[in-house]
């Protein structure tokens, strides 16, 4: 209990469909690139159990690509093969034994994105490893930056192949035993080119209007939602804007909320930008997408993750209790702190529980360190 | 002025033999009571656990008390490495901090002796099942307090037994990959009630005076020197004092640290107390740092001082001062596994984060 003996928002458990979220803080899926050959290894089940531990309401594994193709690295997680399935289920055996905390993974395809090898070896003489040479594809043929290897537009053909990928993998994702899937829909990788007008030139039945250019994500989480068990929620992560004319605007954004409520999407996951290259500020304030999600949520009528610059309890409490958003979504901050809700729980008197190995833990009086 | 003087001293290197810690914080030994299927076995969890600490930025982690036999267990939920099994799962822990992060990593060797035959922590209220309970060997037979078994005074063949035990688990350590073994010569375990004349009797050349109540120790000491990598580090932690009339006072801790000294031990680790039952007094503070202090005055060994070192600045202050060599955080590193990445933060120094949270290094926390 809290200190006038009501449990803080962010501490108030979240039902999605049959799965109870302990507390509304989750860990944002962060791009590790310690995969190999798509596995996951001791580093993901340090990495997620570690945060689990700590206490995060729900816990997202990272980006796991669909397909080979759909990599941004090769060193990122992956769900196209079987063999996948048992390290993701190891980690997940930990963090459902060791914790009350939910696990989500995110299905992606990095579109145009794709083979640009890993992150911090970007633009060092090292940079090459980890880009696996292979082509990309997207909404149409159009680059990302003029570096980056120009995509390979889509074929009608290759939809269905596609749609068989993401279903595929969801299946695997259960089979790992995670409690949410989220389907990668911003940023610019595939799916998002095709949202966005600013990537999608295509005059087929997939570009053209918002609606068209929503059918193939909308197509992708029908089949999906078919075969991902009844009572796990899946959410969506959007780009809510472009940053950029003519691009998707947050009406579009209200619009592209309302779809995935009437097809039955349980939450949307509301980042914005990265469409483009410098589509999305360099200076990003604090909470500076919260807006975006408080305005979904409204406009759509329905639940919503806040992230980006998501790092201060009382801020997080306070997008929890005026409804701006269902869950705050930490990145940076869930990096430099794996025991942040349990040091919130302390800052704010609420009894949180350590787990028996570290009860004394429980003694520690603040400053740590 | 170079950017080597501008580090605070608790980010500054420390070399023993060949190992090189990149920073003065050690995780200290703490016990988990989470081995696999109460074998001694160590699984995720001790991959979770250590490796979290190491992924913190923890110079020096160091395993929980690992049991070098069966018998030498506080609980079943122990960890161990006395059988061979047992090398693969603590391979996996060392490969994880050695392969994902800079840190190195000890293993502590024990033996619990007159403390074993307790449950779990956490099921305290609870004594263990006499059916699970074990025969405790000791120097003397005097139990550990009045509500502890009895054990069986050691005969020559179980201190052969034991000394074998840790050259074993010695053994086995090096096949793991660790880096430096520590020595459990504290807190009332086996090796201590050899030391402390409150636990040790004996009329025969191990016991008496303090020389001859530490014959057992430096035996095991100079055991598992002779099979442990010559280019890799040991400690041993002990008891500088026993906190209680009649026991050791820092004195006999001075003349402890100088035979290990002697000896060949590369670095002391120095906690007090816990010798029996009537615990150590409830001291607030860096109650502890006295004892390493007075010891480095007198002796000139690398020494590691533990107990309740909270902030960045006490630490810091104490590698400064030249008070100790290394702190062990041990309660700091159950709250916070990024201990020393925010400690680093606290002391305004850029230290290293590990390459996958770079948007950690470039956060800032209070914006």
């Amino acid at each position: 209990m809290g200190k006038n003996n009501q449990v803080p928002p962010i501490f108030r458990p979240l039902k999605l469909r049959d799965l109870k979220i302990p507390n509304r803080v989750g860990l944002s899926p962060l791009c590790m690139y310690q995969a190999r050959e798509g596995h996951a290894n001791d580093f993901h089940t340090v990495h997620l159990g570690s945060r689990a531990i700590g206490g995060f309401g729900l816990v997202f594994a990272e980006m796991a690509a669909v397909c080979p193709e759909g990599r941004i690295s090769t060193r990122d997680a992956g769900l196209w093969l079987d063999s996948h399935i048992e390290p993701w289920k190891k980690v997940a055996d930990f963090v459902h034994g060791r914790s009350e905390s939910a696990l989500a993974i995110q299905l992606g395809h990095a579109g145009r994105k794709a083979d640009t090898g890993v992150r911090w070896l970007r633009g060092t003489p090292e940079g090459q490893e980890g880009a696996g040479g292979f082509p990309t594809i997207a909404a149409s043929a159009i680059p990302f930056v003029e570096k980056y290897k120009t995509p390979r537009a889509l074929s009608r053909e290759d939809v269905p192949t596609l749609i068989h990928k993401y279903v595929e993998a969801a299946k695997r994702a259960d089979a790992a035993t995670f409690d949410i899937i989220e389907l990668h829909f911003a940023h610019g990788y595939l799916i998002s080119s095709f949202i966005s007008p600013l990537s999608n030139k295509r005059n087929d039945e997939f570009g053209g209007s918002l609606e068209a250019r929503m059918e193939l994500p909308i197509q992708i989480f029908r089949a999906v939602r078919e075969v991902w068990p009844e009572n796990k929620p899946i959410s969506s992560r959007i780009s809510a804007l472009d940053w950029e004319n003519p691009g998707n605007t947050i009406e579009d954004a209200v619009e592209i909320g309302k779809m995935f409520k009437a097809e039955g999407l349980d939450i949307l996951d509301v980042s914005s930008g990265m469409v483009t290259h410098g589509g999305r500020p360099d200076i990003e304030p604090k909470l500076f997408q919260v807006p975006f999600a408080r305005k979904i949520r409204e406009g759509a009528n329905i639940p919503t993750m806040a992230v980006g610059g998501v790092q201060d309890t009382d801020a997080m409490n306070k997008i929890v209790e005026e409804g701006a958003a269902d869950i705050c979504l930490m990145g940076r901050a869930g990096l430099y702190n794996p025991y942040f809700m349990r040091h919130a729980a302390r800052n704010l008197g609420y009894d949180f529980s350590w787990p028996d190995e570290y009860v004394s833990a429980s003694t520690v009086e603040p400053p740590v360190p | 002025m170079t950017e080597q003087t501008e580090n605070p001293a608790l980010f500054s290197p420390l070399t023993l033999r060949n190992m090189t810690v990149k920073n003065r914080v050690m995780m200290s030994p703490m016990c988990m009571y989470s081995a696999q299927d109460l074998d001694g076995t160590p699984n995720d969890f001790h991959v979770v656990h250590i490796g979290s600490r190491a992924l913190g930025g923890a110079g020096l982690v160091c395993t929980e008390m690992t049991q070098i036999s069966p018998e030498g267990r506080i609980s079943l939920g122990d960890a161990g490495i006395w059988d061979d099994k047992h090398i693969e799962p603590w391979k996996r822990v060392v490969d994880f901090v050695h392969g994902h992060t800079d840190a190195k990593i000890a293993i502590q060797l024990g033996h619990a002796g007159r403390k074993g035959c307790d449950p779990l922590t956490w099921e305290r209220g609870t004594p263990l099942a006499k059916e699970l309970h074990w025969e405790m060997v000791a120097p003397s037979a005097i139990p550990f307090g009045p509500n502890s078994n009895t054990p069986r005074e050691m005969n020559q063949a179980d201190i052969a037994k034991v000394r074998e035990d840790f050259v074993s688990a010695a053994k086995r350590a090096d096949q793991a990959g660790f880096d430096m073994i520590e020595l459990h010569c504290g807190h009332g375990y086996l090796l201590s009630t050899f030391i402390s004349p409150l636990s040790n009797q004996r009329t025969d050349s191990y016991g008496g005076d303090i020389k001859g109540r530490m014959k057992f120790p430096l035996e095991v000491f100079h055991a598992v020197r002779a099979v442990w990598p010559e280019n890799k580090p040991i400690s041993a932690r002990i008891s500088a004092i026993d906190w209680i009339e009649g026991g050791n006072e820092i004195s006999d801790g001075i003349i402890v640290a100088e035979l290990f000294r002697e000896a060949g031990l590369d670095i002391l680790d120095v906690s007090s107390g816990n010798i029996t039952h009537v615990r150590r007094p409830d001291v607030q503070g860096l109650f502890q740092t006295p004892f390493s202090e007075e010891i480095k005055k007198h002796i000139d060994i690398p020494t590691i001082t533990v107990g309740n070192i909270a902030t960045a600045t006490q630490a810091n202050d104490v590698i400064t001062s030249g008070r100790a060599d290394i702190c062990a955080i041990g309660k700091g590193h159950l709250y916070d596994p990024f201990w020393t990445h925010h400690a680093a933060r606290a002391l305004e120094h850029d230290e290293g984060w590990p390459k996958q949270y770079p948007a950690a290094k470039a956060f800032n926390p209070n914006p």
